[in-house]
């Protein structure tokens, strides 16, 4: 078979549909973000979310459809998000997905959200195979895996409070810069100094792969406070350019370390803040060093996208795991191997 | 012409396949402990083949749209959109208060149906029996039961009470009086039959159906907009 799959994700504030060819082949990729409705929040309004979610769902599957000009008796399956994520914004994808699969008959496949930014990397490199080391790293994750084989998983370390990309929203706010934070902080980091002020690298006792970031924040605020109480101007750029070397900096240090523990040569960084110039300037300079191979998708795929649910659903559907009409969206999913 | 139907506005799930004036098939669940996005096809296969009708033979797809509660409506009406979309077949919606009202046809005779809405709240509107059919004399509210007795004051017509929220609006039924007619309990469930019969009504009139980008009737704002108004207006203004 041609493995033609329409991958849907609604798991947080995109409403994105794709058809993908034998888990690789990008032929539509419909992203429609919701930015713009949340931003006056400073976050995702969960219910605003799936109000627009099942508004814009049909439009945006039609137009995956048409522009990968794929029609309904060609594909070999649907896959959806089914979580992590917002529940109610998870059920509005796989309600529709249930209902298509249903009314075309065609098999249904439930997807992990990390799983799928995971195997955007298979989408950017059509030649990558596993094992490899992966780092999702996003505004509601932060883990280091060992990817053994398709649907082979080893969790390695996770955050034990906030994601990183959680920390660039909440840093934004307090200094100010608005939603969604991670692109405003690396702008304005631009033009600051990354050393100017020294934000803490926490490190998990008895875990050397686990990830904290709420003591990062936290140094952040407390600096805030102090300037203030003191009657100093701040240097915003400069603040938001040390906390973003900070966070960046553990991030890639302890990957590397991962990758030299488990005797791997090859990191596929996937999840929105792997679009994070910073980070990608400090993993290449230190993974040559290293001797480490990094790869990353492209934007437009680092962001919630449905193309990255198409590819795995192709791989699990050829593994036999298809999912029966009672699928149900789960907001805590772990990444688990397949049974 | 057949029409399927799916009422997902409260804890009932409901399915059902009209044939003109016909009810061909029909499935109520009133299990709270499990959720729509389990249970809603599951009750549709079984509909369906009950019937021994392919989902391709059907002509239209009728939801219940609202109010009701927030996530079932969503799923209602995503399961509505995804079978149009994917059989190429008009979809319309029906407002659930108008086909929990639509069994009680009386002349002369007012219909109240009640729907909870939490918080302290119910979802409802009047319908009077004309001699053509129902008539709605109000929007669809969400009130308190103390607001629904001020609705209700002064008319003088007998009012049909229905739905799962009669239990809530105990003080608008006694000050009725004599003129209160409460519905059977199992009558109350809200039923896709009466969504098919209206949604066919409404096929009618409009052939193509209504466009997939159409949204539930929520008839309340999430909480986040409620409070963010309240800042705008509380700090004097705000830009809209």
């Amino acid at each position: 078979m041609a493995g033609l799959l329409l991958g849907i994700e609604t798991s947080c504030d995109e409403t994105a549909a794709a058809v993908v060819a034998g888990g690789r082949r990008i032929l539509s990729n419909i992203i429609s973000s919701q930015v713009e409705l949340h931003q006056p929040f400073g976050g995702v309004v969960p219910e605003l979310a799936s109000r627009k979610h099942l508004e814009n769902i049909s439009p945006i599957v039609q137009e995956a459809m048409k522009a990968a000009g794929v029609t309904w008796e060609e594909l070999d399956g649907i896959a959806v998000t089914r979580g992590p994520g917002l529940v109610g914004a998870l059920l509005v994808g796989v309600t529709v997905a249930k209902a298509i699969a249903f009314a075309r008959r065609l098999p249904l496949v439930g997807v992990n959200h990390l799983e799928g930014h995971i195997y955007s990397n298979f989408l950017a490199h059509p030649w990558l195979e596993p094992p490899f080391l992966a780092l999702v790293v996003s505004g509601g994750h932060t883990d280091l895996l060992q990817v053994l084989d398709y649907g082979r998983y080893r969790l390695l370390g996770q955050t034990r409070d906030d994601a990183a990309g959680e920390a660039f929203d909440k840093v934004a706010r307090v200094l100010g810069l608005g939603y969604p934070g991670g692109p405003r902080i690396e702008a304005v980091a631009r033009e600051g100094n990354p050393e100017a002020i020294a934000f803490p690298r926490a490190v998990v006792k008895d875990a050397p792969f686990a990830f904290s970031f709420s003591g990062v924040k936290t140094a952040v605020l407390n600096y805030l406070n102090r300037c203030r109480q003191r009657g100093e101007t701040i240097a915003v750029a400069d603040v938001a350019a040390s906390f973003q070397a900070a966070v960046v900096e553990v991030l890639v240090e302890r990957t590397l370390a991962a990758a030299a523990a488990c005797g791997v040569d090859r990191v596929a960084v996937c999840g929105g803040v792997a679009a994070n110039s910073a980070l990608r300037s400090l993993f290449q300079a230190r993974s040559a060093e290293a001797g480490i191979e990094v790869l990353y998708p492209p934007p437009v795929l680092c962001t919630d996208n449905a193309a990255m649910i198409a590819s795995v659903g192709y791989y699990r559907l050829q593994a036999g795991h298809t999912a029966s009409l009672d699928l149900n969206a789960v907001a805590s999913l772990p990444l688990a191997s397949w049974g | 012409m057949l029409i399927l139907a799916v009422d997902t506005a409260t804890t009932v799930a409901s399915v059902a396949l009209v044939e003109g004036e016909r009810l061909v098939a029909e499935e109520v669940l009133n299990i709270p402990q499990r959720t729509h996005s389990e249970r809603l096809l599951p009750v549709m296969a079984r509909v369906l083949a009950g019937a021994g009708v392919e989902i391709e033979e059907v002509d239209g797809i009728a939801v219940s749209a609202g109010p009701g509660s927030f996530t079932g409506l969503r799923i209602g009406l995503g399961t509505g959109k995804g079978l149009a979309q994917a059989l190429d077949k008009p979809l319309v919606t029906v407002p659930t208060l108008d086909a929990l009202a639509y069994n009680y046809f009386f002349p002369g005779a007012l219909v109240c149906p009640l729907l909870d809405a939490k918080q302290g709240y119910i979802y409802t509107a009047l319908y009077r029996g004309e001699e053509a059919g129902l008539e709605r004399l109000t929007d669809y509210l969400a009130l308190t039961p103390a607001e629904l007795t001020g609705l209700l004051a002064g008319r003088e017509e007998p009012v049909i009470f229905s739905g799962d929220a009669i239990g809530l609006c105990g003080e608008a039924v006694a000050k009725t009086g004599a003129r209160a007619f409460l519905v059977p309990a199992a009558s109350r469930l809200p039923r896709a039959s009466s969504v098919a019969f209206l949604g066919r009504r409404a096929l009618e009139e409009n052939p193509g159906g209504v466009p997939l980008t159409v949204e539930p009737l929520y008839v309340r704002k999430s909480a986040a907009e409620i409070n963010l108004e309240k800042k705008e207006s509380d700090s004097g203004g705000g830009n809209g």
